[in-house]
């Protein structure tokens, strides 16, 4: 290990008149040094590959993946199939969430909170710990439990069937000619799908575009895929407003198409920005884009139900748990902190509402989305409670009252709250596009290290929510 | 206590596994695991410590370096999956970690993940792996997909060609694990010696080039196992080798 | 009720508007604000560039073809001269001619060592067009610190050519001997390959882009005379008057086959049919390239084109036995050889 001075010396000598020579080499050479000896290498592969590899020709399985690519790839087939897998997906979500999400939410609030109550009651409990730790904390946090996990539950494993099938490449190969239409690259269909399940693996998926431009544009269009955390309000409040315009047996169907139209209204949002961006910050030509389309490979059910559950869906879950926490607090605080009779909430949502009635929202909506900017999951809890709030007068009835939790119950509170068929559809589209939650805006700093484009991130989606709720508001005016 | 009986098991009784997870502490070897995108790589991975990284049908699904361990017959081993790369050659970021970890990480083996359904494709990288490092296994794995496309391959010729021990496996279906195990303890404990491939240049100008800088190379450091490769990672322009050369991680190397 | 809402509606869009012209406004005082130091930096830069040039090129400088060439007046260029005399950056050597001073050569050339190094930055990392790279290396090249451009050096690879063909000088200086001939200077039925093509003005330059010149490519001369100069490249012929010629540098290369024919790409391969690999185009991108390469695009890898997408793009090829998707963009620079349906 050790080396005389002298010797070192000589040593650094000869290294740099060895890397002189290098350099007139390589100006001799220019870039076809990894050509020359990729050459080579693919020659040597080649040579012992073919000595020891015995192939059939088209075999039997073989021909099978060709004919499944050729349709699900096929002009006439490809787009359909896409749009019919989709669709199947969100609708067995929405369907499937229904009665557990109700099975929940009588477990852990009808029966578990008023029993913690009458704990608390017995063991003589202040009432601002009680109501701190019970009301704020507590149901808060078994809201977003019962909400959230049924459809994260039915979501993450038919999403993870799909990928582990190999389908999510090929709808990169479908898509990929419109992104390329609109500047940006194919894999965004990929990092766009795994924005459904959450932005925050989306925003990390990113790193397979290898071009810095495009990546940033897949970075920052993610936000437009609906994740997981926005799914429950879409699906409650199309379930209330819009599903229950249409005659009872097509409820069902006529919900989860709004909920559908939302995430497709999505897709073309991030397609519009992606190519807004293209044309002037991002400007640039389109780079290399190479996808290996991976054999189909047969589902492997034990793996799939490990990722999406434990991975996924409860990694997921227990950060938005982690949100709820902080969040239940602030929301019985603002609920229970009161100058002069009325509660802090109550002069927020006071003072927000003209402005938020203008974009066709309320006050209370603009101060949940205010509170929930952690977590997107805990916008619907935070809107009810605020709501119950404005219909009675003390936050601690407020509070109890949320306990009676049912979409019929539910829709009467929100409607003696003055919410209106637009007041939901706005919401719905706010809830699309609005703010990435701060898990996510937090990654997008880390992946592109730059402040400016996580500004860009999470106030183009901002600025377009309140442009498109402000239009429809107006139209809403014109024709209603 | 008691002897482990499973120490006289054959190596077919999979109880010479003990999956540690990410409990690293004390390992005696270093395994990186390399190879390209989507040849399951991860589920080899998963199999091996028994942890749940993402699997996802794919390429590019690991975004990260994963580590984790296994205990194998009273040797504790700490597996490194590196990113899936083509090629060990570009500037991505990707093809860097897994560069300077088989290069600066010195593992004891580096296992080489191939898809057996696309050996010719794989082999490119398993190559030039073979170029950098005298330690590798190649581990084949998939080999229940080649057979449902008929593809047959001699693994003893495979070995033969190579060098390196070969292994065969299907580690979604948990087949071939201990033949793979045992092959890394061989080389890891040195009781088989790799001879790897190296690559003959067919550019007589790239091989003259190549050999007048690794002979300089060789009388600067004397004893440098892949001359040839830093040679032409020199021309290739790849100044963290010069860094590397200059800072004698390379260098003493051999000392 | 909606009289009041379009009210609103209208002061809405109006302070919209006037934040928005307050915002360009700034931007463009904060961005082209103007700054002496900088202006007389850039003066001095590019003269030194201008200066260096023809010295590699073993021209000579003299003070009318410097102020020709940074497009400034005589008096402009006097003092420009003085104040470079003072800084020790160039020398007048007899009546006229101008001549770099060893300080004066090695600033030349940290300034060209950033310019190109930032153009293989522009080409390689960004999506930017052929076009924009040189006027924005031109703004880059005055700002950027040596130790800057050292830095993206080394993420590139430690490039030893620009974009155009260029070499870049190394760290400590250096630069090879000048190679090539202009294109006006290749005798007839010579196969030469296009090392540089001169990237300002830029309408030339734009040309010379449009009728897909740039340096890898191949060609073998037909003709020249005074009025025009015709050639082979790609299989087709092409023809430039001699002005245009001059701003091409091209290297003999007597011993290579050249292809007369145009070269088929995979794109002209139709769905189905299969083709072996012949090489790739030298336009191609060096990054691009290198991933087609990782991909198994090499000189005599057979081709099956497997799939099209509904707007023939991308399309799907099968090599080496894995599937793989590229746009047409990538594989119109695969050159190949159709194999005959069997």
């Amino acid at each position: 290990m050790e080396n005389s001075g002298p010797n070192i010396d000589q040593q650094a000598k000869e290294l740099e008149s060895l890397m002189a020579r290098v350099r007139d080499l390589r100006w001799q050479f220019g870039d076809e040094t990894y050509d020359l000896y990729l050459e080579s290498v693919y020659d040597a592969s080649q040579k012992i590959v073919s000595a020891v590899v015995k192939k059939p020709g088209e075999t039997r399985a073989l021909k099978l993946e060709t004919k499944i690519d050729r349709v699900v790839t096929s002009k006439k087939w490809g787009f359909p199939i896409m749009f019919l897998l989709l669709a199947a997906v969100f609708w067995f979500t929405i369907v499937g969430t229904n009665y557990p999400s109700q099975w929940l939410s009588l477990l852990l609030v009808d029966t578990v909170h008023p029993w913690l109550k009458s704990m608390a009651e017995l063991t003589e409990l202040p009432f601002w710990i009680s109501g701190l730790l019970i009301d704020g904390i507590y149901l808060t946090t078994a809201w977003v439990v019962s909400v959230m996990l049924p459809p994260m539950a039915i979501f993450f494993p038919m999403f993870t069937l799909l990928e582990d099938f190999g389908y999510l490449p090929r709808v990169a190969f479908n898509l990929d000619n419109v992104y390329r239409k609109v500047g940006a690259h194919g894999k965004q269909a990929l990092t766009m799908s795994m924005g459904f399940g959450c932005n925050v693996t989306g925003v990390i998926a990113s790193r397979i575009i290898d071009s810095p431009r495009e990546r940033l544009i897949a970075i920052i269009t993610n936000n437009f895929s609906l994740c997981n955390g926005r799914w429950p309000t879409q699906i409650l409040i199309a379930t209330i407003f819009i599903g229950s315009l249409a005659p009872s047996y097509l409820g069902g169907i006529v919900s989860a198409a709004s909920v559908i139209a939302v995430a497709l209204l999505g897709i073309f949002m991030s397609l519009l920005v992606s190519w807004g961006l293209h044309k002037t910050v991002l400007k640039g030509e389109a780079s290399s884009f190479s996808l290996e389309l991976p054999p189909y490979r047969p589902p492997r059910i034990k793996t799939i139900l490990y990722t999406s559950l434990i991975d996924r869906t409860l990694v997921v879950l227990g950060r938005s748990v982690m949100f709820a926490i902080p969040a239940g607090m602030v929301i019985w605080l603002s609920v229970n902190i009161s100058i002069d009779g009325k509660s802090l909430a109550f002069y927020l949502t006071e003072w927000m509402d003209p402005v938020a009635l203008f974009f066709g929202l309320n006050g209370i909506i603009f101060l949940a989305y205010i509170i929930a900017i952690p977590a997107n999951e805990i916008v619907l809890p935070t809107i009810l409670l605020l709501t119950v709030l404005g219909s009675s007068v003390s936050g601690q009835e407020g509070m109890t009252m949320i306990s009676a939790n049912s979409a019929l119950e539910t829709a009467d509170i929100l409607k003696a709250g003055g919410w209106t068929l637009l007041t939901a559809v706005n919401l719905m589209l706010f809830s699309l596009l609005h703010n990435p939650c701060s898990t996510t805006i937090y990654t997008i700093y880390k992946e592109t290290k730059s402040l400016k484009w996580t500004m860009y991130a999470t106030f183009i989606p901002i600025v377009l929510g309140l442009v498109v709720t402000f239009l429809v508001a107006r139209i809403w005016e014109i024709f209603g | 206590m008691m002897a482990d009986p499973c120490s006289t098991c054959p190596i077919h009784h999979p109880g010479n596994l003990e999956k540690l997870g990410i409990d690293m502490s004390g390992f005696d070897y270093i395994i990186a695991l390399a190879g390209n995108p989507n040849t399951g790589k991860s589920t080899v991975f998963n199999t091996l410590t028994g942890l749940h990284q993402h699997t996802g049908n794919w390429p590019g699904k690991t975004v990260s370096r994963a580590e984790g361990a296994y205990k194998y017959r009273e040797k504790r081993y700490k597996l490194v999956d590196l990113p899936g790369t083509y090629s060990l050659l570009s500037t991505s970021t990707d093809e860097q970690v897994a560069r300077d970890f088989i290069l600066f990480g010195k593992p004891d083996v580096t296992v080489i993940v191939t898809d057996a359904t696309r050996l010719q494709r794989n082999m490119n990288l398993v190559l030039q792996i073979l170029e950098i490092t005298d330690r590798a296994v190649l581990c084949v794995n998939l080999i229940d997909e080649a057979k449902r496309h008929q593809i047959e391959i001699d693994f003893r010729t495979l070995s033969r060609e190579l060098g390196i021990p070969v292994a065969g496996t299907s580690a979604a279906r948990q087949s071939g694990i201990p033949e793979l195990l045992q092959k890394i303890e061989e080389v890891a404990s040195g009781s088989f010696v790799c001879k790897p491939l190296r690559i003959k240049n067919k550019d007589k100008r790239l091989a003259e080039a190549i050999e007048e800088i690794s002979q300089t190379l060789h009388t600067l450091y004397p004893g440098l196992p892949n001359a040839k490769w830093i040679a032409l990672r020199l021309l290739e322009g790849d100044e963290s080798i010069v860094n590397a050369l200059d800072s004698g991680q390379l260098g003493n190397l051999t000392l | 009720m909606n009289a009041s809402f379009l009210t609103v509606t209208f002061w809405i869009l109006a302070s919209a508007l006037l934040l928005f012209a307050a915002y360009r406004w700034w931007f463009k005082y904060v961005f082209s604000r103007k700054n002496p130091e900088l202006e007389e930096k850039t003066l001095i830069e590019d003269a030194l560039k201008h200066l260096f040039d023809n010295e590699y090129k073993s021209l000579i400088s003299t003070a009318l073809s410097l102020s020709s060439s940074l497009k400034i007046s005589k008096e402009q260029t006097h003092s420009l001269l003085l104040r470079m005399e003072t800084m020790n950056l160039a020398t007048k050597i007899g009546e006229d001619q101008l001549q770099l001073t060893t300080e004066g050569r090695a600033y030349a050339l940290k300034v060209i060592r950033i310019h190109r190094i930032w153009e293989r930055y522009l080409a390689d990392e960004t999506g930017y067009h052929e076009d924009h790279w040189h006027n924005n290396a031109d703004q880059v090249e005055h700002k950027m610190t040596l130790s800057q451009a050292n830095e993206i050096a080394f993420r590139l690879g430690d490039p030893v050519f620009d974009p155009h063909g260029d070499p870049i000088p190394g760290v400590d200086g250096t630069l090879p001997a000048f190679e090539g001939v202009p294109l006006s200077e290749v005798t007839p039925g010579e196969i030469a390959r296009i090392i540089h093509v001169e990237d300002e003005p830029l309408p030339v330059y734009q040309q010379l882009l449009a009728m897909g010149l740039f340096p890898g490519l191949e060609i073998k001369v037909l003709q020249i005379d005074h009025q025009k100069i015709s050639f082979i490249a790609d299989g087709e012929e092409k023809i430039l008057i001699p002005a245009f010629a001059g701003h091409i540098t091209v290297k003999p290369q007597p011993y290579t086959a050249f292809n007369e024919q145009k070269s088929l790409t995979l794109t002209d391969v139709p769905l189905g049919s299969k083709a072996i690999v012949t090489g790739i185009s030298a336009v191609c991108r060096r990054q691009h390239k290198r991933r087609l390469m990782d991909l198994g695009v090499v000189p005599g890898t057979e081709i099956e084109v497997m799939l099209e997408s509904a707007g023939k793009n991308p399309r799907a090829y099968r090599m080496l036995n894995t599937i793989i998707a590229l746009r047409n963009q990538q594989a119109s620079m695969v050159l190949v050889e159709p194999l005959k349906a069997s």
